[in-house]
């Protein structure tokens, strides 16, 4: 299970963007490296493309900045960047499947930047087995709905709660829940071959 | 395969989404019934194996560009908020309004119109030419004619 993420310092976020709103540059940078391996991380997950992912998080940053001024301090500011953040890739990611009619994740040289850490793995049999298993998972979730893939995205590697979900996300909590059972009802059909060849890697 | 209710339960079981009663509840039911803890073991299973390695953090100096970057969008007229609400915003705005008015003024003024609007006077327009070159050789001929 994934851990959960803290609940920020949200005050100290909005006051660091009321700065920003009202031209100091520095507020703003710290908002930057505040958030910033968290949205290009999230980003990341959801784009499978590690220079797409920068320049989202970066546009996503450049909006903040941007509407610094007009936001209305309500609840925490990552929830906020959060959604600009999945709206963005997931409109990346239709723009993406018109423009390719191709279904989305399946190229494995996109795969080889992504999958750098594998190096960490003990032994090759490891990182092979560990890259096949990221390889399918990336494959079962490029093929869910987008609104199943962005809560299964956060809840599961974010480590978002239902109420963080649902703020960012913008829908209820029970929205929340039933998306990440579609979701995993799709996965587990999805996945369903896939599912031994885990647990045999997992015993080695 | 469970109901719905059911596998959304253990679910939020299996994510600490469940308040601390319900959750002692369920697992009471679980000690109980066989098949609702296999379930709960489907469901750890398959969401274990959903792996991602970690991505990588931003890269150094990510900060840097994009502060510079939102600068730039700012410079290039893509202002943020803060422009039209401070007095700095206010009064620079007032002054780029100003500017521009009075550069228009002085493009409009008197003088330079007439030089303007003689020059394109004297030009005759397409449509003019067209009857000039028309009227030229019949002009010719009477001239051809008198002589």
């Amino acid at each position: 299970m994934s851990e959960r993420l803290p609940e920020q310092d949200s005050v100290d976020d909005w006051h660091l963007l009321a700065l920003a709103g009202s031209g100091d540059d520095e507020a703003f940078r710290s908002i930057v490296e505040r958030h910033q391996d968290r949205l290009v991380r999230l980003c990341q997950r959801l784009l499978h493309d590690r220079e797409e992912a920068l320049d989202a998080a970066q546009e996503v940053f450049i909006k903040a900045y941007r509407k610094a001024g007009n936001l209305e301090p309500r609840g925490e500011l990552f929830t906020w960047l959060y959604r600009v953040a999945t709206n963005h890739c997931l409109n990346k990611l239709r723009r993406r499947r018109l423009v390719r009619f191709l279904p989305i994740g399946d190229s494995r040289e996109d795969e080889r930047a992504w999958l750098e850490p594998a190096d960490q793995a003990p032994t090759p049999d490891r990182q092979l087995a560990a890259r096949e298993r990221w390889h399918a998972t990336r494959n079962a979730i490029s093929r869910l709905p987008e609104n199943q893939r962005a809560v299964l995205v956060l809840a599961k590697f974010e480590g978002l709660s239902y109420r963080q979900i649902a703020e960012t996300l913008e829908i209820s909590e029970g929205a929340v829940e039933s998306r990440l059972f579609r979701a995993m009802r799709n996965l587990s059909r999805a996945q369903g071959s896939t599912r031994s060849g885990v647990s045999q890697g997992k015993g080695q | 395969m469970m109901d719905r209710q059911t596998t959304t339960e253990l679910m939020r079981l299996l994510q600490g989404e469940l308040p601390e009663s319900v959750a002692r509840e369920l697992r009471e039911r679980l000690q109980r019934q066989p098949e609702l803890q296999r379930e709960l073991e489907s469901l750890e299973l398959q969401w274990a194996s959903l792996e991602l390695p970690d991505p990588q953090p931003a890269p150094p100096g990510f900060a840097t560009r994009v502060v510079a970057r939102a600068r730039e969008a700012t410079d290039q007229g893509l202002a943020p908020a803060w422009w039209s609400h401070t007095l700095a915003g206010k009064v620079a705005t007032a002054l780029i309004l100003a500017g521009g008015i009075a550069f228009g003024a002085i493009l409009a003024s008197p003088g330079e119109m007439d030089d303007w609007s003689g020059f394109v006077d004297n030009e005759p327009t397409l449509a003019e030419s067209y009857l000039l070159v028309l009227e030229q050789p019949q002009d010719e001929s009477r001239q051809e004619n008198g002589s």
